[in-house]
């Protein structure tokens, strides 16, 4: 099972990117109409997918999936498949076109107007938005204010306000029990919104496309997030072309979500299509959980019962049948995603508190093999560090580029006797780990992810390391393990990361900046706290120059990766297969996930 | 002339009766008669040969690596799988018997290894599980009283647990970190094997008990107090001697239930751990590649079908020919 990656995602920057995009649109074309993938060697063709064109209005898309959201709350969910539910029935102040990774505005009018040399972002609004029954009235400039602030409220715990909304003025630094006012989000007036920071950030504009800048009406909402932990997102008021199923209350938990279940998505009657930029074409959209085995998922699709794969991808011997099979090739399409899969070292244990060791880990690994378990060279290129290809960019060139390789070895099959060298460097006298204290490995206990688990153990046995795999499902290894700082163990081998917008910053910071580790919920799983890393990063982050930005990024890149705190494997393309009875269209920007407000049912099915 | 026939007939039938005395009086101890019954059950002869042929390939699975008929079972050969990494199936060059799984692995040295890690599981569960059950059967059934209602009222309370349901919460609590209890029962075999004995001596404890309810107020173990004897040899010389017909048969049949649940525990991920080979787990993995992959299936699916049958059987052969009230 298990999915895509695992959260978060990323935008594509503006102005530069012009060029690509429309080479872009001709490969997709290319793809769509002979119907085949592309294999490596595209490694510029990133952040562009299926697009949904061509539809027409009217019935019901079948989502499968393995498993639920992490959260259905907009304000916490923080994970590929949420995203996929989420923006739908939400509008964040911007957002993207299906296939692309092009960011657009979405509940904002225009780009930002940025001023005061990248410390004041200043967005309009557009106006006739209006949120679902029961609150109905118009959205406001105040609600998107109150959808920020209650992001940093202890009721609210999300993922990312620490990493991207920490520098608006008046941030709490301790986060209040209940939402509370932020005086640096100001609203002039009613379709108005301004931001002062404290200091000027590069990736401002990407933020303000994550679903914690979608609007959240207070006078509905505060009840519930008065609470010791928010239940708004059992009972939360759309703004998007969807809406879960609610009653009249406005409760969706139990009506149209079924927690492990299924969520429902029915036509928002308050939305206006001539505000939005997508065609939702389907009347309702249902995501049926519960599909632990993707060969029945996809053996469903096939069979058009169900109209694409929500949030694990076809096992690889269903790739294989169906990227060899010349009719049903067709309706299987590879997104590149922006970011990939690593192994993290849980810096803070022993062994992996030594340099060494982590290197020693590095080297012997199986990046070959442990591909392999995920269905080989169609899923992606083996990584050899973080910032992948589709981060295109002069300076991250400049810095490096993406040939960087410090831990090389034959075929991607792993160097032992560079291994064994830094053990002995470790102090491991023969270069072998060992009848030293047990290292322990929580993993997935579904393929792929136990079979890579596998690999990842066969390939530490080959420096004495006899891992101690506990297996449990995919959201268990993260919830209670491996995003649990005091129950982590020292190797994670089946997290990866798609950066939140297409910035090495979103890629990075979350992941390895020493100020991010947080408690629960951390995202900084090898729990790096390098202070010259990290001092690079918030230098980095406050350079308003593309190029220079990125150059710097892809040093930091290079910093981490060589202190092999995470052992970096894949650049994932995420398969979709779609039913024959559909008009594909896929996230981009959300690693691939299928994008059910632009995806429509053929005429006649 | 009837006189001598009668005489004669008289001669005969004393004679038949003598050598039947001479017959009796050879005797045979019970396990003796226990043996002549069994070896008639060729049911049971045969799946007895396959238990022994089961261990021996268990216990030789070093050596078939040595010789080299098997790869070791935690080696992964990246050749073994296609560019998409599926498997490839039984070849005789490179020598792959029963194929290879999704990592590349030896599926004929995972299924040799396997049974050493079925058989080791279910062996010393059922050992410990007897053990437990017998000494807290003996004592209930013997002391009766507060003591009988305390055992038999914990007894019904674990039977009352939904087995499997049970095994997961158990396993899944003690397969992190240090373990249960301290670091007593540990990680993966052993807490399996705590598992397994924990929820099945309850079983042959209830048994146990209802056989020395009955036992107790028999004549040899009153003959026995009034010599004097105290409570210990009355239990271990007198009682338990006559439990061992039933401690044999239950045992016998509880290791096939205790190789199951070893299996469903592996299966369900909650067994033993990814890095050692266990039937359940191959099965488990296989699920997924089914149809492109049948030996990955096949082959741990049968030793794991053939094993439990042949200790059914055998558990049925025994019982047959320990129990006297199915002698015709």
């Amino acid at each position: 099972m298990n999915g895509l990656t695992d959260q978060r995602r990323y935008l594509g920057t503006g102005s530069s990117r012009l060029v690509w995009v429309l080479l872009f649109a001709a490969l997709a074309f290319a793809l769509v109409g002979c119907g085949s993938k592309s294999t490596s060697g595209n490694k510029t063709q990133s952040g562009i997918g299926v697009d949904g064109a061509g539809g027409q209005k009217g019935g019901t898309i079948t989502v499968l999936s393995a498993s639920d959201v992490d959260y259905i709350d907009p304000g916490l969910a923080y994970y590929q498949f949420s995203f996929e539910v989420l923006y739908p029935v939400n509008r964040p102040l911007y957002g993207y076109e299906a296939g692309s990774n092009k960011v657009v505005p979405d509940l904002a009018e225009s780009d930002p107007v940025i001023s005061d040399g990248g410390k004041t972002f200043t967005v309009k609004l557009r106006k006739g938005v209006r949120f679902a029954p029961p609150v109905n009235r118009e959205v406001t400039s105040a609600d998107v204010k109150y959808a920020i602030e209650r992001g940093f409220a202890q009721s609210v715990p999300n993922g990312y306000t620490g990493a991207y909304f920490a520098i608006i003025q008046g941030a709490p630094s301790k986060a209040p029990a209940t939402p509370q006012p932020i005086s640096g989000i100001q609203t002039p007036d009613k379709y108005t919104i301004v931001f002062k920071l404290t200091e000027p950030s590069g990736v401002f504009t990407g933020a303000l496309s994550l679903p914690l800048t979608a609007p959240v009406p207070e006078e509905y909402a505060r009840k519930f997030d008065n609470k010791k932990l928010s239940d708004y997102g059992f009972n939360q008021i759309a703004s998007g072309p969807y809406m879960i199923r609610n009653d009249a209350s406005g409760k969706v938990n139990g009506v149209g979500y079924i927690p492990g279940r299924k969520i429902e998505l029915v036509r928002n009657p308050n939305w206006v299509a001539k505000t939005d930029y997508r065609p939702a074409y389907a009347d309702k959209i249902v995501f049926s959980e519960g599909f632990q085995d993707p060969s029945v998922m996809t053996k469903k699709i096939l069979g058009n019962s169900g109209d694409v794969n929500g949030d694990s991808p076809p096992p690889a011997t269903e790739l294989k049948r169906i990227s060899t099979d010349s009719n049903l090739n067709k309706q299987l399409f590879f997104t590149p995603t922006s970011g990939g899969r690593y192994v993290p070292l849980n810096t803070q244990k022993a062994p992996f508190d030594n340099v060494h060791v982590r290197r020693a880990v590095a080297y012997v690994l199986d990046r070959s093999s442990m591909r392999k378990t995920r269905g080989g060279p169609i899923d992606g290129d083996i990584a050899t560090h973080f910032i992948d290809p589709s981060f295109t960019g002069k300076g991250f060139e400049d810095a490096g580029g993406f040939d960087y390789n410090p831990f090389p070895s034959e075929n991607f099959m792993g160097d032992v006797d560079a291994a064994k060298k830094e053990m002995k460097l470790a102090g491991y006298a023969d270069g072998m780990y060992d009848n030293n204290p047990q290292v322990v490995m929580v993993a997935d206990n579904t393929p792929p992810g136990s079979n890579t688990a596998k690999v990842v153990a066969n390939s530490l046995a080959k420096i004495g390391m006899n891992v101690k795999v506990v297996s449990v499902t995919h959201p268990t290894m993260y919830t209670v393990y491996c995003n649990v700082v005091a129950k982590e163990p020292q190797i994670c081998p089946n997290v990866g990361w798609l950066a939140d917008f297409q910035e090495p910053q979103a890629l990075l910071d979350a992941t390895f900046n020493g100020k991010n580790i947080i408690p629960v919920n951390n995202s900084n799983w090898p729990q790096l706290n390098d202070p010259k890393i990290n001092a690079a990063m918030d230098a980095a982050a406050k350079m308003m120059n593309a190029k220079d930005r990125y150059e710097a990024w892809g040093k930091i890149d290079q910093m981490i990766t060589e202190t092999a705190a995470a052992v970096p494997w894949i650049w994932e393309k995420f398969p979709s297969l779609f039913s024959s009875r559909v008009i594909p269209a896929v996230q981009a920007w959300n690693g691939g996930a299928p994008d059910v407000a632009f995806m429509s049912v053929k005429a006649g099915k | 002339m009837s006189t001598p026939d009668l005489i004669g007939r008289s001669d005969d039938l004393v004679e038949e009766t003598s050598a039947l005395d001479m017959e009796e009086i050879v005797g045979r101890g019970p396990w003796q008669l226990f043996w002549v019954r069994f070896r008639e059950d060729k049911v049971a002869l045969i799946s007895s040969g396959f238990i022994v042929f089961i261990i021996l390939m268990a216990i030789c699975a070093p050596l078939f690596v040595k010789v080299g008929l098997a790869h070791p079972p935690n080696a992964q050969y990246p050749n073994q799988t296609d560019v998409f990494g599926i498997p490839k199936g039984p070849s005789l060059h490179p020598l792959f018997l029963f194929g290879a799984d999704s990592v590349g692995e030896d599926v004929f040295s995972r299924v040799l290894y396997g049974a050493r890690v079925s058989l080791e599981v279910a062996l010393i569960a059922t050992v410990i599980a007897v053990f437990v059950g017998v000494i807290a059967g003996m004592i209930a059934g013997f002391y009766r009283g507060w003591v009988d209602t305390l055992i038999s009222r914990f007894i019904d309370v674990m039977l009352a647990f939904p087995v499997l349901l049970l095994a997961l919460g158990i396993a899944s609590a003690c397969s992190i970190g240090k373990g249960c209890l301290g670091g007593l029962i540990k990680p993966g075999a052993p807490t399996v094997i705590a598992v397994i004995a924990i929820i099945n001596w309850t079983y042959i404890g209830r048994i146990i008990r209802g056989q020395v309810l009955s036992l107790r107020e028999k004549e040899f173990v009153e003959a026995a107090r009034a010599s004097g004897a105290g409570d210990m040899a009355i239990l271990f010389r007198e009682i338990l001697p006559n439990l061992v017909a039933p401690i044999i048969v239950y045992a016998t049949l509880v290791i096939p239930t205790n190789i199951l649940l070893e299996a469903a525990l592996s299966y369900l991920g909650v067994g033993i751990p990814a890095t050692q080979s266990s039937w359940g787990q191959m099965i488990a993995d296989a699920t997924n590649i089914f149809d492109t992959a049948w030996w990955y299936f096949a082959f741990p699916g049968a030793a794991l079908l053939l094993t439990v049958l042949a200790f059914n059987l055998l558990g049925d052969g025994i019982r047959d020919a320990l129990d006297p009230r199915i002698v015709d």
